[in-house]
């Protein structure tokens, strides 16, 4: 019969397999006897049991501790040897801390010799008369010895393990919990833990998962309910992993968590493993950042490009028509032309269409460059359809017929009445009716449609019978200066802008534009907005210098033009008025409906609408019913203005003197304020 | 310099009329073209002293038709004076590059203009 090895060591610990009879080495034997006779029979008896032994004497304690210094299967000691002991045996066995299966065997034996032998440590207690007693009792004692071994062997191993799991979970890197999945608390916190949670390992012990987060997952589950589910996710013995938000101190820490249900142990224990994700989140969020700089750079590099490219193109637009200004404006001044001849009034014409250009060109350009800027104010009313387009349509009547081009309108009664600022609603129209014009042929015809554009919007379309525009040029169409070619009858025929501040002003209000075309089948231009507007445009509060002094009159002047503006405002600031700008017709309006006033000055070429229409606006307001309007301007000809309720027509450029004796003669005085 | 021949390029009618204008006033044969191909057309049936170039043409620009011009023997020293209302830095370096002999700005100076062509044909005719 074979020996089963229960546990095989390295000599480190020594032999841990259990002696059996018949065993392949003999038995490692030291047995501490007096009486030769004695050790004789001992070994005969273990020889006859079937035992090989390997044995050794020893009697004395001198003896006994060089023996000890070598591995021993078994020790089998007399009790009482003159001088010497099995007592005292078992002392210097138990003293070195050796493992070491020891039996006594006494030729006297007594029960309290017994009791004291067991006690130090004894397997048996055998008499010498009964030495068939002998083998039975060596195989327990090895048996006995064997499983002691074992079982040291295990609870060492168990101890070193945990030590081991101890300091792994200790000093990993990651934050960890133990956590009990049947009680739902935390059993333990790492040191990461701990860190991560800003807290003591008591206080994470016996919390649960969500009392350590948020209210609600970022998903918006609730966390206590996101968490059992994840926990019961695990007892079924799946290790889920998920992303988690966790809080502490309130602040807020994404995680990538993952409970690893440890079935193993036997009770249903966690490990949950957590990556604080706070880091990678801060570099993403640090790249996302210099990316997005680098795509503001190569944006704000462009945008400085197209800007020079805006100024060279200006610089060019500008100088065209001056050139026939001044050019021709010289050869007159000069006296190169016949004054009689009808030369001579042609190149007056060439100045005045030229000079006409040039101002439209200026307009278009402020308007852009308002738009760009944000400053120009949309205010949207509510506005009849029909009307509106009808006056837009009233204004190109005559250039339509000059070129019998039909002009026809489609309007859809379901977006008759929108809220809009009508004033760009029409300059919309215009600019695509008067491109539409320009471009169809004699005998064309022209339609503007207004119709629904789904529920909220509506869409205005203009379609022409015109030469078309070709795939290739369709996506610089509504960009400045950017005309096509259209052959030699190209040019002077706009200021390259108008298409691109079309663009401008829908967008700024919150629509699109585009356009349907094919050569030679006519174009299709249209721009969607918002049936009713919301006046994005920040409301700018008026522009106010405070008086000189305390109950000074205030004066609202109504100017665009920034020098204009600076020479009213010290003119009206020396003499002791406080003064407010308006730089529209739709801010001088609101400015007019906030406050009263105790005058105003009104100049009649406006960005949006014209003098008259701002004074038949203001006319019909209940506010400011008496203040006094001073209109200033280029062309001071009482009858522009004839019906108004207008004090008084100042020249520009605005001479201080009659600016204040006009305020004077209104009744409108102030004192001067004191010379500093 | 009476009856010398120009052309004049420019695809702004009026502009082109101006200029057409001045050159007569001052005794010189014009052509004049609104674009690069009608130039080319003007070319094969006249040759010019002088071509005023404006830059900014549609299709083949002033500076392409230098470029050609110049590099034709047949037209090469045909002097041209790049006439434009590209002002900007720069400008007067791509008009020379090209191979234009001189450069004028827009607007114009219709004093001094006459004499500036006047000048080059003089100088031409010291090195011819």
């Amino acid at each position: 019969m074979r020996a089963q090895p229960i546990v095989t060591r390295g000599a480190r610990t020594g032999s841990l397999v259990q002696r059996e009879p018949f065993a392949d080495s003999p038995l490692q034997l030291l047995v501490a006897e007096d009486s030769e006779d004695d050790f004789e029979i001992l070994l005969r008896e273990l020889r006859k049991g079937g035992y090989a032994v390997s044995a050794e004497r020893v009697k004395s304690t001198g003896e006994l501790e060089d023996a000890l210094g070598r591995a021993w299967d078994l020790l089998i000691s007399d009790w009482s040897m003159p001088g010497f002991g099995g007592l005292q045996v078992l002392e210097t066995v138990a003293a070195r801390g050796l493992d070491l299966a020891c039996i006594i065997v006494s030729g006297t034996p007594g029960e309290e010799a017994a009791v004291e032998a067991l006690r130090a440590g004894a397997l048996d207690f055998l008499s010498k008369d009964k030495p068939r007693r002998i083998v039975p009792a060596v195989q327990r004692a090895l048996r006995e010895a064997a499983d002691r071994r074992a079982r040291v062997h295990v609870e060492r191993e168990l101890r070193f393990s945990e030590a081991r799991y101890r300091t792994g979970f200790e000093l990993a890197p990651e934050p960890l919990l133990a956590y009990d999945l049947d009680r739902r608390v935390i059993l333990d916190a790492n040191a990461k833990a701990t860190g991560l949670f800003q807290c003591s390992r008591d206080d994470l012990r016996s919390a649960d998962l969500h009392a350590l987060s948020p209210p609600r997952q970022p998903d918006g589950r609730m966390s206590s309910e996101a968490a059992a589910h994840y926990i019961g996710r695990a007892l079924t013995g799946e290790s889920p992993a998920f992303s988690w938000m966790f809080q502490a101190h309130g602040e807020m820490i994404p995680t990538e968590t993952r409970i690893i249900n440890l079935a193993t142990v036997g009770r249903n224990l966690a490990q949950i493993n957590i990556s604080d994700l706070r880091e990678r989140l801060r570099a993403d969020e640090i790249r996302r950042r210099s990316a997005e700089l680098e795509t503001q750079n190569r944006r704000i590099q462009e945008a400085s490009r197209l800007k020079s490219e805006f100024l060279a193109n200006m610089s060019h637009e500008l100088r065209t028509p001056l050139n026939a200004i001044l050019g021709f404006a010289e050869l007159l001044h000069d006296g190169q032309v016949d004054p009689a001849s009808p030369t001579h009034k042609e190149f007056l014409g060439d100045i005045l269409i030229s000079g006409r250009h040039l101002l439209q060109l200026i307009n278009d350009v402020l308007d852009l460059a308002k738009v760009e800027a944000g400053k120009l104010e949309f205010r949207p009313e509510p506005v009849e359809v029909p009307r509106l387009v009808g006056e837009v349509i009233a204004i190109l009547r005559t250039s339509a017929a000059q070129k019998q081009i039909r002009m026809e309108t489609q309007l859809d009664p379901s977006v008759a009445e929108l809220t809009v600022d009508p004033a760009r609603l029409k300059q919309v129209a215009y600019n695509y009716l008067s491109n539409a014009l320009k471009f169809t042929p004699q005998g064309g015809s022209v339609t503007l449609r207004v119709k629904a554009d789904g529920e909220h919007r509506f869409r205005l379309e203009v379609q022409d019978t015109g030469i078309g525009i070709a795939p290739d040029d369709l996506g610089r169409l509504f960009v400045e200066f950017q005309q096509l070619e259209a052959g030699a009858a190209k040019r002077h025929q706009g200021t390259g802008l108008g298409l691109a501040l079309t663009r401008r002003l829908v967008e700024a209000q919150g629509g699109s534009v585009g356009v349907r075309s094919t050569v030679g089948g006519g174009s299709t231009f249209h721009a969607c907005l918002p049936r009713h507007v919301i006046a994005m445009s920040r409301t700018r509060t008026p522009v106010v210098f405070p008086p000189s002094q305390i109950g000074a009159r205030t004066v609202l002047v109504v100017e665009d033009d920034v020098r204009d503006q600076a020479q009213l405002v010290a003119a009206l600031g020396d003499a002791g008025y406080a003064v407010e700008i308006a730089s529209t017709g739709a801010e001088a309006i609101a400015h007019w409906r906030a406050r009263e006033y105790d005058a105003a000055t009104i100049d009649l070429l406006l960005p949006d609408m014209s003098g008259l229409e701002l004074l038949a606006a203001l006319q019909s307001e209940a506010t400011n019913r008496r203040t006094p309007i001073i209109v200033v301007t280029v062309v001071p000809d009482a009858r522009l203005v004839a019906g108004f309720p207008v004090h008084d027509i100042l020249h520009k450029p605005i001479d201080r003197e009659s600016l204040l004796a006009s305020l004077a003669r209104a009744g409108v005085l102030t004192l001067q304020p004191e010379k500093a | 310099m009476a009856g010398e021949r120009i052309l004049i390029v420019d695809d702004n009618a009026t502009n082109l009329k101006l200029v057409a204008y001045l050159m007569r006033a001052n005794g010189y044969e014009v052509d004049t073209a609104l674009h690069a191909e009608a130039a080319l057309e003007a070319l094969r049936n006249h040759r010019p002293d002088v071509i005023l170039m404006d830059i900014q043409l549609p299709g083949i620009d002033g500076l392409e038709l230098t470029r050609r011009l110049k590099a034709d023997p047949a037209t090469h020293d045909i002097v041209i004076i790049a006439v434009t209302a590209y002002a900007m830095k720069g400008d007067q370096d791509k008009a020379l590059a090209a191979g234009c002999d001189d450069y004028i700005t827009k607007p114009i100076d219709t004093r001094t203009l006459p004499e500036t062509i006047a000048r080059h044909l003089a100088g031409r005719e010291v090195l011819s």
